[in-house]
């Protein structure tokens, strides 16, 4: 074999094994992140009574899947384990927002939060606040749009057919409850496309203070508990917010201490 | 005196005399280069602390214009109040001469006792360099105090000050704001009320239209108590003089740090009113708005607070809550279940900032788990107290059933007014708790789980299954343009549909039978052909052809199908200048479809097409769609 080809072969063998080199780091990077493993691991860490570990792991699951209802469950779920309320509750109420029905998320808040349906309450009135709370702001836009919706084609059906015809009577009924329904639903729909606009923040450090200005050098005024559900009305600067608390009081506190729905 | 003798011995000496003084005239009317004076003044060089005083700067000369104004002075520590302003005028000094008297002036304050000197100015006059002396100013606190009843010679207070020396004087005593200070050294978080009164001794005076300037407070939390709307007088007596008591601005001020506290005194403006002329219309100008009255302002010098910091010693219950004041809990029910809740109330209440009270802290229990915490605060504030109440909820959650203690809550306070810290404590409560029906799917505890976990995990529900992960964020279905695009979509058919219904209601019977008239006819022919495709009953097909035929043209004319003839429908079909061939074959058509039943079956099958087509074709030419 002369020079050339030893070279060749050379060049060829160490191609192949930085081929090689590559694909295992990157099997290795991939198996690292792969989501599917993530919940393994959390759930046996969290089956192993290795709570902390657990919710480690699944912060990690929540930075790839950010809107997956169980893994917000979950992570609200080993967090409360640990003592940590204030970030249970905020992952709960993250959890609740994205499957409303889902009992075992309610029953887990409410035992954490009992006063968490005050906090965000929405009407004096429970049922009216169990209606709103029973779909998502996207089923409700769904559900208005389709009443609307269906009342339009019924009346073009009503309007299409002859004035003789006895079924336009039928069609008139059908319009009418489709309009009861778009009527009853687009209030609800309106309610969760305003509130969207709102910023809602649940505060998660123990001995949170609110005070009457950004600084730490003003005026401490009322003490919120970790878990309480408030609502940020600005930023004032990069490390404070202004939020109002239940019965219109408004202090200052800091970013850190709060987390936003 | 004088005689007629023209060699009088004075004459001479009269003479040069008057000579000499026509010279000097003269040399005076010249316009010369001469600065007269240049002077610095002040109104005082004794006065009390925080007592406005007037500084001027005087420059006279004889030339045409000053070159340039002079510098201001260095005024030190002194605090300039106003100004500067200027003003210029020029003075005759006799029938051919004159002087121009330029003065700038500033109204300035001394922040405290001591002794201030104010530097020189400079002025550049004809190509001179000229300078005012320094002015020496001494600052006292007690300065004005000699006019003052001996009651009130200890008490902080400046006396009316006008432009009129003269005025100033008759006013010293008799007119001024007196701040009152509830403490002078409080402690850190100590209510202190601080209360503006204008005195007045038989002095008449307007404050109407008046401006105040309130003090403003830095480092430290004001809350306005008072703020007069109008002078509302009431008579105290100070070593037998009588004075009239008007309240003007109250507030308190809750230190948040020790140290010194300066807090600007308020000065508020007035009129003394002034009646120079016998014009029975003076009363009419006399108000507000053409008040003629001499200005006076009720300065008042600021407050200093010597804020004592909290004494070693605090317990570890101190709360950090500074005032006077008393706890107390309202029994709660003592039999619950496990279900239930407990929610505690503890009121705080007495003298001192209320709504800075810290939250008690719940201490660790074995039988309870603290939930939830919120606080409301109701103030009580008159010109003499401060403080309220403050109602605190607890709620609680037992951990296990049986037989629960609360232990007693402490709540550790300083008490300014006795200088030392407190605890308050409620007292001891017992519960009885009966097992409760709601425990939820308990969570499978883990072998190296710890036993004593926070009793509120205790019924938490197992986690979740997570199976296909949600990666995608889900828009908010507001935010897609085909969800509004689709209701815009069904809205616009209904709009359309709508308006063709309108449009066919304005139509008559007979338009509206006229319109329908050929998609009719088309609809039956459709029919025809699908019953010779299917090859059903001959006859029924034919009089269906036949039926068509004679409704479409009754439909368009108006007429009853039924009872149009063979000459009725020519007549009508004429007036469609159609020909008379085409006609005649329409109607021989017509006729063989009504005779069909005595037609042989085999040559009607092969037939009933064409006359189906030809029926149409005839039809579109003698009848206009």
């Amino acid at each position: 074999m002369n020079r050339h080809q030893t070279l060749t072969s050379i060049l060829r063998r160490a191609g192949f094994l930085a081929a090689l080199f590559l694909l295992l780091a990157a099997a290795t990077a991939r198996a690292a992140d792969d989501p599917n493993k993530l919940v393994i691991d959390a759930e046996e860490a969290y089956r192993q009574g290795k709570y902390e570990e657990s919710a480690r792991v699944y912060e990690k699951l929540v930075e790839l899947a950010p809107h997956d209802p169980a893994v917000l469950y979950n992570l609200g779920t080993a967090y409360a384990r640990v003592n940590q309320r204030g970030l249970a509750i905020w992952r709960y109420l993250q959890a609740e927002r994205l499957m409303p029905r889902e009992r075992t998320i309610k029953e887990n808040l409410r035992i954490l939060a009992p006063e968490i349906d005050q906090q965000l309450a929405i009407s004096p009135l429970p049922p009216i606040d169990w209606v709103y709370n029973y779909l998502t702001a996207n089923e409700w836009g769904r559900l208005a749009a389709g009443a609307l919706v269906l009342v339009c084609l019924l009346g073009a059906l009503y309007f299409w057919l002859p004035r003789e015809n006895p079924r336009r009577q039928w069609v008139m009924k059908g319009v009418w409850l489709a309009g009861l329904l778009a009527a009853a639903s687009w209030p609800f729909a309106l309610m969760h496309f305003f509130r969207a606009e709102v910023w809602q923040g649940v505060v998660v450090a123990e001995g949170t203070v609110a005070r009457t200005g950004p600084s730490e050098s003003q005026i401490e005024n009322f003490a919120l508990p970790a878990g309480t559900v408030v609502r940020i009305m600005e930023s004032t600067t990069q490390e404070w917010v202004k939020i109002s608390f239940a019965g219109g009081r408004v202090g200052f506190i800091k970013k850190e201490q709060v987390r936003f729905l | 005196m004088w005689n007629r003798s023209p060699h009088h011995p004075l004459r001479l000496p009269l003479l040069l005399l008057l000579g000499l003084g026509m010279v000097a005239s003269a040399a005076a009317q010249q316009p010369g280069t001469g600065l007269t004076r240049f002077e610095a003044l002040v109104d005082k060089t004794q006065l009390g602390v925080g007592e406005p005083f007037i500084f001027t700067l005087v420059i006279e000369y004889t030339s045409n214009q000053m070159s340039a104004p002079p510098t201001d002075p260095d005024f030190g520590k002194v605090r300039i109040t106003g100004g500067p302003s200027q003003s210029s005028q020029v003075v005759s000094t006799n029938f051919s001469s004159a002087k121009a008297i330029f003065t700038k002036q500033w109204e300035l304050m001394a922040p405290a006792e001591g002794r201030y000197i104010i530097g020189v100015s400079t002025l550049q006059f004809s190509n001179q360099s000229h300078e005012t002396k320094a002015v020496t100013i001494q600052a006292t606190q007690d300065a004005s105090a000699s006019a003052l009843p001996d009651d009130l010679k200890n008490e902080p207070v400046l006396f009316a000050k006008s432009k009129e020396t003269r005025v100033n004087q008759m006013l010293e005593g008799r007119l001024f704001l007196r701040p009152a200070i509830s403490n002078k050294e409080p402690y850190v978080g100590e209510a202190v009320i601080i209360k503006y009164d204008v005195l007045n001794d038989r002095v008449r005076v307007d404050f109407g239209g008046s401006n105040m300037v309130l003090p403003q407070v830095q480092g430290a939390l004001k809350e306005e108590i008072f703020q007069a709307n109008s002078i509302d007088n009431k008579t105290v007596t100070y070593n037998g003089r009588q004075f009239a008591l008007a309240p003007l601005y109250y507030y308190a001020v809750i230190p948040s740090k020790p140290g010194e506290l300066s807090i600007d005194g308020m000065t508020i403006d007035a009129r003394l009113p002034t009646s120079t002329s016998r014009d029975p219309l003076d009363d009419f100008f006399s108000g507000p708005m053409f008040a003629r009255g001499l200005p006076v302002t009720l300065p008042s010098p600021p407050v200093i607070l010597k804020v004592k910091p909290l004494p070693d010693g605090a317990p570890p219950e101190f709360s950090g809550t500074v005032g006077d004041f008393q706890m107390e809990m309202p029994p709660p029910a003592t039999a619950l279940t496990e279900d239930d809740m407990i929610t505690l109330e503890l009121v705080l209440s007495g003298k001192g900032a209320i709504e800075l009270a810290d939250a008690p802290v719940f201490p660790a229990s074995d039988d309870f788990d603290v939930v939830g915490q919120s606080a409301k605060a109701e103030k009580e504030v008159t010109p003499d107290t401060f403080g309220g109440k403050k109602i605190f909820e607890i709620v609680l959650r037992p951990k296990h059933a049986g037989r629960l203690n609360l232990p007693p809550l402490k709540y550790g306070i300083f008490n300014p007014r006795e200088g030392q810290y407190k605890t308050l404590e409620t007292k001891p409560v017992s519960f009885q708790v009966a097992p409760g029906n709601n425990k939820g799917t308990s969570a499978p505890e883990g072998e190296n789980a710890p036993k004593s976990r926070q009793m509120t995990t205790r019924d938490l529900n197992y986690l979740l299954p997570v199976a296909n992960l949600r990666t995608l964020r889900p828009g908010l279905i507001f935010q897609d343009p085909l969800f509004w695009l689709a209701q815009l979509a069904a809205a616009g058919l209904l709009i359309f549909c709508w308006r063709r219904d309108r449009r066919r209601g304005r139509m008559n019977a007979g338009e509206l039978r006229r319109s329908k008239a050929w998609p009719t006819f088309n609809k039956r022919i459709r029919e025809i052909r699908r019953r010779i495709d299917k090859g059903e009953n001959v006859e029924e097909t034919a009089g269906a052809l036949e039926h068509a035929a004679r409704a479409l043209i009754a439909d368009r004319f108006g007429q009853s199908p039924e009872g149009l003839t063979r000459r009725d429908i020519a007549e009508l079909l004429q007036t469609g200048s159609m020909s008379t061939d085409r006609i005649n074959r329409l109607l021989d058509i017509l006729e063989l479809c009504s005779t069909v039943r005595y037609a042989p079956a085999g040559m009607i099958n092969g037939n009933l097409t064409q006359w189906t087509d030809e029926v149409t074709q005839l039809l579109k030419e003698g009848v206009r769609e």
